[in-house]
This record gives C-alpha cells, sequence and structure tokens, in this order.
C-alpha cells in the first residue's frame, strides 16, 4: 500500500512538471515588441530542445536574399537559429512547394512565396495553420495596413505572416514634366496640365507625348511608359486594369465574366499602351525594368513599390529626386472614377506542415514582420519589401529610402488594393490568362478570342477541381475586393 | 571443416558460373535488378496514377478515384499539349541536323593532324561541360534586344540590329533551337570524331589505289561507313532534344504567348504548377509511345544499315 502511494506520489508530480512545462511554453513568450519576444519565444525553443545552434532550412525567391540575410544574421547571433537558404526563381516556388507537398520530406522548415499559391498548398497539406502560434507570440498584426494580411488566410485561417506589401504604384519623371516649354506644348495638345494620370487615357496621352525618338530610329530615347508584359507577370497589369474598368472575373456560380466590354477593353488599352514601351518588354520583369527606369530611359512605369529603392539610389540611379509618385490611375465607370492598385506578388512568410522544427521558423518569421525589423528590411538597400506597416509611413528610415511621398501615396493606393484570383488551381487559371494576353500582345489572335479562349479554359479548370468548392472559395475571397473606388 | 569447406563450396560456384546456359545470364542480372529496382516501380506507378484522378490538392494519390483511361482522352483533347508535343518535334527536327552537321564538319577539320589539334578539340567538347541552365541564363542575358549579341550582329553587318530573340515568336524560337545546338554540336562532334578515328583503313587504302578523288572516298567509302554512327548520333541527339527544358525556361519563361512551350516544360507546369499529376502521367505516357515509335524507326534504320555493311563486307 505504501508502495504504491510512493508510485502514484511520483506520478503524479511527474504529471504535474509535464503539464507545467506545457503550460509554460505555451505562455507569450516575454517582451514589449514582437521582435523581443520572436527572439525569446526562440530561445525558450533552443533551451526546450537541448539546442544551442539551430539551422532551419528556408526556401526563398532568389531576389528577396540579398535584402534579408542581415536581418536572419542578427537572429541567429542572437537566438543560435540561423537558415540554410534553398534559393528558387521567383516564379518556381509554386511548382517547388508542390513537389514537398508529395514527398512530404521536411526539407524546408518554411518559405517566402507569394499569396497566389497559398489555396493550392493549403489544400495539399503543405501550408501549416499558424494562428496558435500567432496568438502565442503576439505577431503586432494591428499595425499592418487592411488588406495586407488577409491576403495570407484561407478558410478562416492564418497561413503566414505578410511581410511586403506589393501593390501597384504609378512613378513618372516630375523633371521632364517640368522641362522649359513641356507643360505648355502638352495642354496645347491634350488639354489638361500633366502630371499624375487619373485614367488609363490619360497615362496613354502622356506616355504618347514623352516618348523621345528625336532621331527618329525606331529606339527612343526615352521610352514613355513601362509595365510588366513578360510571361509569368503580364497578366497582373491586365487584371489591374480589368478590376479598374469595374470588371468582376467569375459571377457567384464561377461563369467566366472576363470575356465581357471591360475585359476587352481593358486588354485593348493594355496592348495599346505597350507600343510607348522597350520593344524587348515582353521579355522583362524587375531585373531589367528597374535598372532601365532608374537608368532614365523611361518617363513613366507602373509596378511594384520597390521600385524607389531603386529610383532614389544614390549611386545606381540617374533619376533620383526626379520622380513623382502616383496613385494609379483608373476608369470612368458610370460617371465615377475609379482606381485598383493590383496586390500583385506580396511575400509571405509560410511554415511547412513537415517543417523539423516548425515553432523556431516562426519565431523568426515573426521577428522579420516585427515592426522594428520589417521596417529595417523596407528601408534596406537592397530590399525588395515594400511599406505595408502604418508605422513604415513615420519611420525615418523608411522615408529616407523611399521619400515621403512615396510612401503616403503607397499606402493611399491600399485603399483601392485589389488581389489577385487567390482561389484554388490559381496558379492554372493566371497561367491561361497569361498566354492568351501574351498571345493577343503579339497580334496573333484578338483581344476577344484571347479572353474568350480564356474563359473557355476557367471553365473547364473549374469543372476539373469542382465548381461547389470553387464558388465557395470566390464566396470567400469576395470581401477582400476593395469597396472604395479611390483613395481618400 | 570450415578450412576445408570453403575452398569446395567456392569451386562448386565458379563450376556452376562457368555453365554455360548460367554464365549467359550472368552480365544480365545486374541490369535487370537496377531495371527492375529503379525504373519498374516508377513506371508502373505512372501508369497506376495516369489511371486516377489524382491532383495533389486532392489528398493522397491511393485514395484517389479510378477514372480508367479519362487523362488519357483529355490529354489527347489539351490542344495546348498536342501544339507542345509538335513543337517539341519541329525544334528537334530543326536543331538535331544542324547539330550533327556542325558536329561533322568540325570532326572532319579535327581529323587530320595539325598544330594546336588538341586544343581546338577541347575547346569544340567546351559547350557540351557547362549546364543547360547556366547557359540558358547566360544566354537569356547576350540575347537580350540592346545586348552584346545583337551588338556583335551590328558590327558584323554595319546596320543596326535589334532582333527582339526573347521578345517575338519566331526569333524566340531560334533562340532556343540555337542555344540547343551552340551546346549540343559538341556531342556530335565527339560521336563523329570517335567514329572517323574508327574507320576501318583497308576500304579506303583499296580506292586509293584504284584511282577514287578524294571526294569520292569521302562519299562512296567513308559516309557509308559511317552510317551507323551517323543513326546513333541521330537517336542520342534526338532522344535529348525531345526533352528540351531549360533553355525554353531560362531564356523565354516558354514565352511569348506559348512560342518556345515544349512538352517537357508543359508537363512540368501540368504536374507541379497545376498539381494534376493524373494528367501529366497520361501526358507523359502519350509521350513515351511517340518518342519509342521515333526511336524503333532510328534504330530499324540503323539495324538494316549494319546488315547492308556485314553483307559488302562478306561479298
Amino acid at each position: 500500500m505504501k508502495r504504491a502511494f510512493g508510485f502514484l506520489s511520483i506520478a503524479g508530480t511527474v504529471a504535474l512538471l509535464i503539464g507545467g512545462a506545457t503550460v509554460a511554453s505555451a505562455q507569450t513568450p516575454p517582451g514589449a515588441t514582437a521582435e523581443v519576444r520572436a527572439i525569446s519565444g526562440a530561445k525558450a525553443y533552443m533551451q526546450a530542445k537541448g539546442l544551442t545552434s539551430l539551422k532551419l532550412n528556408m526556401m526563398m525567391p532568389s531576389i528577396f536574399t540579398a535584402g534579408s540575410t542581415l536581418e536572419m544574421a542578427i537572429f541567429e547571433k542572437e537566438t543560435g537559429i540561423g537558415v540554410n537558404y534553398f534559393e528558387v526563381g521567383i516564379l518556381q516556388i509554386q511548382a517547388k512547394a508542390m513537389s514537398e507537398a508529395v514527398a512530404k520530406s521536411g526539407s524546408f522548415d518554411f518559405w517566402i512565396g507569394d499569396p497566389i499559391s497559398l489555396p493550392d498548398l493549403v489544400e495539399a497539406g503543405l501550408a501549416r495553420p499558424i494562428d496558435d502560434l500567432v496568438a502565442r507570440g503576439k505577431a503586432d498584426l494591428d499595425d499592418i495596413v487592411p488588406g495586407f494580411q488577409e491576403q495570407a488566410r484561407y478558410k478562416a485561417k492564418t497561413y503566414g505572416l505578410v511581410a511586403d506589401g506589393d501593390n501597384f504604384i504609378m512613378t513618372i519623371r516630375k523633371d521632364l514634366i517640368d522641362a522649359p516649354g513641356e507643360r505648355e506644348k502638352f495642354k496645347a495638345k491634350y488639354g489638361w496640365e500633366p502630371g499624375c494620370p487619373d485614367t488609363y487615357e490619360q497615362w496613354y496621352q502622356l506616355a504618347e507625348f514623352f516618348t523621345r525618338d528625336p532621331k527618329g530610329t525606331g529606339v527612343p530615347e526615352v521610352y514613355g511608359a513601362m509595365g510588366y508584359r513578360a510571361r509569368g507577370w503580364g497578366w497582373r497589369w491586365w487584371l489591374q486594369q480589368f478590376y479598374a474598368k469595374g470588371g468582376v472575373p467569375f459571377d457567384d456560380g464561377m461563369k467566366p465574366l472576363i470575356a465581357g466590354k471591360e475585359g476587352v477593353e481593358a486588354l485593348r488599352d493594355y496592348i495599346a499602351l505597350t507600343k510607348f514601351m522597350p520593344k524587348d518588354i515582353l521579355g522583362w520583369a524587375t531585373p531589367q525594368a528597374y535598372p532601365f527606369y532608374a537608368g532614365g530611359n523611361a518617363f513613366s512605369i507602373m509596378t511594384y513599390p520597390s521600385i524607389a529603392i531603386a529610383a532614389e539610389h544614390p549611386e545606381r540611379s540617374k533619376v533620383v529626386g526626379r520622380n513623382r509618385y502616383c496613385l494609379v490611375p483608373g476608369y470612368m465607370v458610370g460617371g465615377k472614377l475609379v482606381r485598383r492598385s493590383l496586390q500583385g506578388y506580396g511575400n509571405i512568410f509560410y511554415v511547412s506542415n513537415y517543417a523539423k522544427h516548425p515553432e523556431a521558423a516562426y519565431w523568426l518569421a515573426q521577428y522579420m514582420t516585427s515592426k522594428e525589423v520589417s521596417a529595417r528590411l523596407v528601408a534596406g538597400p537592397n530590399s525588395v519589401y515594400d511599406p505595408y506597416r502604418w508605422s513604415h509611413l513615420t519611420d525615418a528610415r523608411v522615408i529616407k529610402a523611399r521619400t515621403k511621398e512615396m510612401v503616403e501615396t503607397h499606402l493611399k493606393n491600399a485603399q483601392v488594393m485589389a488581389p489577385m484570383i487567390l482561389i484554388q488551381g490559381a496558379v492554372e487559371y493566371n497561367d491561361v490568362l497569361d498566354q492568351n494576353i501574351q498571345e493577343a500582345l503579339l497580334g496573333k489572335i484578338t483581344p476577344e478570342d484571347a479572353l474568350k479562349t480564356t474563359a473557355a479554359a476557367w471553365e473547364k479548370i473549374t469543372n476539373q477541381i469542382g465548381r461547389r468548392q470553387q464558388i465557395e472559395g470566390w464566396k470567400a475571397l469576395k470581401p477582400a475586393y476593395p469597396t472604395k473606388n479611390v483613395p481618400e | 571443416m570450415t578450412a576445408a569447406g570453403t575452398p569446395a563450396a567456392a569451386d562448386g560456384l565458379r563450376r556452376w558460373l562457368e555453365r554455360e546456359r548460367v554464365f549467359k545470364w550472368v552480365p544480365f542480372v545486374p541490369v535487370q535488378g537496377l531495371f527492375a529496382l529503379l525504373l519498374l516501380p516508377n513506371f508502373l506507378l505512372l501508369v497506376y496514377l495516369s489511371l486516377l484522378s489524382w491532383r495533389i490538392t486532392r489528398g493522397a494519390w491511393w485514395s484517389s478515384a479510378f477514372t480508367g483511361l479519362d487523362a488519357f482522352q483529355r490529354a489527347l483533347e489539351d490542344t495546348r499539349f498536342l501544339w507542345a508535343l509538335g513543337r517539341t518535334f519541329a525544334f528537334a527536327a530543326a536543331a538535331v541536323p544542324l547539330e550533327l552537321l556542325l558536329g561533322f564538319g568540325l570532326a572532319l577539320l579535327c581529323r587530320r593532324s595539325f598544330h594546336g589539334r588538341r586544343f581546338y578539340t577541347s575547346v569544340f567538347l567546351l559547350p557540351m561541360m557547362i549546364v543547360p541552365a547556366v547557359v540558358g541564363y547566360d544566354l537569356s542575358m547576350l540575347l537580350i534586344d540592346q545586348g552584346p549579341f545583337n551588338q556583335l550582329l551590328s558590327l558584323l553587318t554595319g546596320r543596326t540590329i535589334t532582333v527582339r530573340w526573347l521578345s517575338e515568336y519566331t526569333p524566340a524560337q531560334l533562340a532556343v533551337i540555337g542555344a540547343d545546338v551552340w551546346q549540343w554540336t559538341a556531342l556530335a562532334f565527339l560521336v563523329f570524331t570517335s567514329g572517323l578515328a574508327g574507320l576501318p583503313e583497308e576500304p579506303i587504302r583499296a580506292a586509293r589505289v584504284m584511282g577514287a578523288s578524294r571526294w569520292q572516298i569521302f562519299w562512296h567509302v567513308e559516309l557509308p561507313l559511317l552510317k551507323p554512327v551517323i543513326a546513333i548520333a541521330v537517336i542520342l541527339r534526338s532522344m535529348e532534344a525531345l526533352k528540351i527544358f531549360d533553355y525554353p525556361m531560362l531564356l523565354t519563361q516558354a514565352g511569348p504567348g506559348n512560342a518556345t512551350e515544349t512538352v517537357a516544360v508543359y508537363l512540368w507546369r501540368v504536374g507541379w504548377e497545376f498539381a494534376r499529376v493524373s494528367d501529366a502521367a497520361a501526358m507523359s505516357l502519350i509521350l513515351l509511345v511517340a518518342v519509342a515509335l521515333y526511336s524503333l524507326v532510328a534504330i530499324r534504320i540503323l539495324r538494316r544499315e549494319r546488315q547492308r555493311l556485314a553483307e559488302e563486307g562478306a561479298a
């Protein structure tokens, strides 16, 4: 009896200790700010696991490595948790992640990716819901401008921490407008004072006027416009115009609506503007477009907000201080101006379901996306992370790197920010759209046929995935669309 | 006991191995073993997957519904797949003859002994040793419309050349073919160099004695003798060219439009980007049949040539 009592006492004590430890580990780590809590949480994790150093495996687009390593090194110094980078091409993230969803190998603990792949990667079982960790770490989500963090959510769960406000911004060269006589000539020709365009028609006029080919060689000294038209990218620029036309991709039954009047007109405008762009634009994305604009070769560019890092770079840019950052143009719909700024990429830290150290990966993600560290990342000289927090508006480092005008305009654009088509099969829907838009750009098919062919292919995709499921996904995405027509 | 038993057992094994019916199977065991272990399960899994309706986003493959030949039907109705298939064969049909002609020409140049021959041989073989992804990436920078390649063309022609190699339909296709030719001419060169070095001396000497010109010897003696080597080069390069992936992906993302979307790129997209694994499996099998048919024809031609040469030799 005495022995049995002794045994029960020991068992009870062990149970209490284990229970206590569990409660302790589920508590919010100490720290006044999210980055301090992330460091504390990571240290506690290392202690609980009996580790002194740990290397997490991370998949990330190669374009983001340069802007991320410094902060990750600081985190490693503080916590012993470092990162082995597994770099991939920015458009290959989905395929690599899918192969891991099949292999379930745990080859990477977390990754940076865009929101497009999220629905597929959740359904494939790769993305891990992180609501529990967000609650524990008290990640400072309240400071995030509405619309950004929502892109990391799917079916009412949070799967990632947003690190990048990637809605498009318009940048024009104010020095070219202000050059002697230019304003007058422009006004005489088009009847309005040149500046930030309110509509796509005005952008066309600006592009036409400021394309400068004095020798008539067909290779202008200054191109009037720039936007992305390359395979894998161009569809995003069309989608923004389509949204501004008042277009909606699907009806409530998932019947495609892109081949209607709004879609065709937007595509015609999109193609028409391309004639003021560099001739090779169909093969260009960020690595080509940013230096080209920063080299003073173009009058205007519609692109990601990190253009400001390139355009205001003290050593690499020829147009420092000569840029004006504008609200995205729109269309007059029913007598009212409608502007739409597409969240055209948007990096998100995701944690893998097959991670060997999911919690450690989360703490690093929380650190990187905290108020303080995100400001440093956004302001970094090699950064392609863009402002997405209210605090970035007033952060001196961010303003120095980007200009106050840019940050303010960018976050105003966020008020009319529209998501990409974030439902299951998004990559396939977008790929078909992209392919047909390029065919139309090349003059192989008409804009009408391009969109009709796309709509027919979208129907097939919807039927293959399952219409009922897609209707639910589409219904869940709808609240992410803006209600305002123009920013306040 | 043990010491006496071991040599006896070894002796018994040796005698067993030396038996004619056992020995002739010995070389096949590792090959068949490897085939059974490495290729057969994958192949059978591929066939099985092609009979399902599995998407990666629909749970585990073993719980996916059996749908018979539906995936094959979808593949054969998929115009993008059929175009990619046709385009791939067209690329191979353009690239392989060019590679063979250039490789053969270079092999002929390096056939005779001359100062620096080894150096040139190494230089000609160099492209083959570069990773195709690196070739694709480098070319993507060299071929931009105001890039070094057009500048070189402008210098040579004395006119401003601004061909959009990466963003117009036909130039992009030519760029992909050009990349393949640049890299894999080296393989044809290697095969032909070995073939030329292995040509028998007697028929050539006999022709020379009979007063044949250099051209006649080449056309009527050497070239026919090289036919099996040519056939091998055609088969090797064609099969590789049909798998072309790196250049279109790195040069143009398989664009503009779908100008350079090869079947390998499309299969990769269907399987890993669109998560439609069963469809990708069915398409792979259709491609396999197409390549197998092509290879069978080529091998038959090769056999016929060998037989003809053997008969001529006997005569």
